[in-house]
């Protein structure tokens, strides 16, 4: 289990995996009790508020960042329900957006930066390609075989 | 003639009636002699004309009409049968003449009460004290629903009952100091940092101890940057990838366990602040305007 904490919009503000506690079954708590004065009962209030203990956490953190209690909601969910608690965050909607962007913007760079020689090389064929092209050509070409 | 027994109300002194008063030549070899003496007790004697050790009442006593170096000797024939060793006398055992009658030992014995306490100085037998105290073996010992693997410590002056722990399970002292208990003393955990947050301090809880020490590392998906990290209460040291937005460039850092880059002066910076009963507190510093959701994966160690 994951606990999170969300704006009230849905906004994923915190998560933190785990917290829950696995209870043991009354055989084996009483294998393992070595406290006469504490029961099952007792055991089972005890994990109950160490839980909620550690859900507060996330509303706390919350608290101390400067939001209000009655903007945000904190709770228990799966790994299933994280990831589409997180898919539904409008951060991460926009944070893919902009990552689509960037990945095209970084495409289209990578083109830019081809065509540029492929560029210089058809312009240094022409008759009429300028010197100074003609001398990069002549200096990448150098360059180049170095790498051989 | 010579007398052959005596009967005498002294030992020593010369008075008449006292043993070494009777003339040794009226003393023959194994003449014999009885005494009780003024305190009741009985003595046995025989002469023994050729001895001549020196005077030591009870054991040897020299007829008194005898020359210095002369031999002739009462010699003690036995213990006296009602000169029995008191109950103080049996236990501290410093008494060698006196005889121990065996309702003399049987009084004397402690209480099995007496044995549990500790604060009588008696004599113990075998079979009380297999009533009230544990075994050599220990197979009486049992505090409560005792089995195989488990341990015993003190506790608030008792012996108390630590129960087998869970495989692999280690030992560790308990979060209050007083008692060993079994743990695993690791745990493994995530969180996520929203990175457009401002600077400020964030509790993790959900360790189930209070660590000792904690590893960091995590990035965005898809994403350049990312970090790696550890630290205690003390020291920090990190890796951070990304460094001021350059890809493939990385800084080592020392001043916190997490450095995520965004770009040239944009990231978010964390360093332990506390370790604590149930997790750590991390001190988070935003530089820049970052954004995104960082995950942060870390490992806790006891």
């Amino acid at each position: 289990m994951n606990r999170v904490c969300l704006t009230k919009d849905g906004k994923l503000i915190e998560m933190q995996g785990g917290g829950n506690v696995d209870r043991v079954s009354e055989d084996e708590f009483n294998k393992i009790n070595t406290d006469k004065d504490k029961t099952y009962q007792n055991y089972l209030a005890d994990c109950d508020a160490l839980e909620a203990m550690r859900l507060n956490t996330l509303k706390q953190n919350a608290i101390n960042a400067g939001r209000l209690e009655s903007d945000i909601e904190v709770k228990w969910v799966t790994d299933a329900e994280y990831l589409i608690a997180k898919a539904e965050d409008p951060n991460e909607i926009a944070r893919i957006a902009e990552q689509e962007v960037a990945k095209i913007k970084s495409k289209l760079a990578e083109l830019d930066l081809k065509s540029i020689r492929s560029i210089r090389e058809w312009f240094v064929k022409q008759a009429d390609a300028p010197e100074y092209l003609v001398a990069y050509d002549v200096e990448a070409k150098a360059e180049r075989a170095k790498l051989k | 003639m010579s007398r052959k027994n005596a009967t005498c109300y002294g030992l020593t002194g010369g008075a008449t009636g006292s043993l070494d008063s009777i003339l040794s030549t009226s003393l023959t070899d194994n003449s014999m002699a009885l005494t009780i003496d003024a305190a009741g007790v009985f003595y046995a004697h025989y002469y023994d004309p050729l001895s001549a050790a020196a005077e030591s009442s009870p054991d040897v006593i020299k007829p008194d009409d005898l020359g210095v170096g002369a031999a002739g000797r009462w010699l003690l024939l036995a213990i006296a049968l009602n000169n029995y060793a008191t109950a103080a006398e049996i236990i501290t055992g410093t008494e060698a003449a006196k005889a121990v009658a065996p309702d003399q030992l049987r009084a004397s014995e402690a209480t099995a009460a007496e044995i549990v306490t500790g604060t009588a100085v008696k004599l113990i037998t075998a079979n009380q004290a297999h009533t009230s105290l544990m075994k050599v073996s220990g197979s009486n010992l049992a505090i409560g629903a005792d089995a195989d693997g488990d341990m015993y410590y003190r506790a608030s002056s008792l012996l108390a009952r630590l129960a087998i722990g869970a495989a692999n399970l280690k030992k560790f002292v308990n979060a209050a100091g007083t008692a060993p208990e079994w743990a695993a003393g690791l745990y493994i955990g995530k969180a996520t940092r929203d990175l457009t947050a401002a600077t400020g301090d964030v509790a993790y809880t959900g360790v189930g101890f209070k660590p000792n020490t904690v590893i960091f590392l995590g990035g965005i998906n898809e994403a350049t940057g990312a970090f790696w990290g550890f630290g205690n209460a003390t020291v920090s040291y990190g890796l951070s990838a990304n460094m001021a937005g350059t890809a493939d460039n990385f800084q080592v850092f020392d001043t916190g366990c997490i450095l995520y880059y965004i770009g040239a002066g944009v990231y978010q910076a964390a360093a332990i602040k506390t370790l604590d009963s149930d997790g750590f507190t991390l001190t988070w510093t935003k530089v820049g305007a970052p954004t995104g959701t960082l995950t942060v994966y870390y490992a806790a160690f006891r």
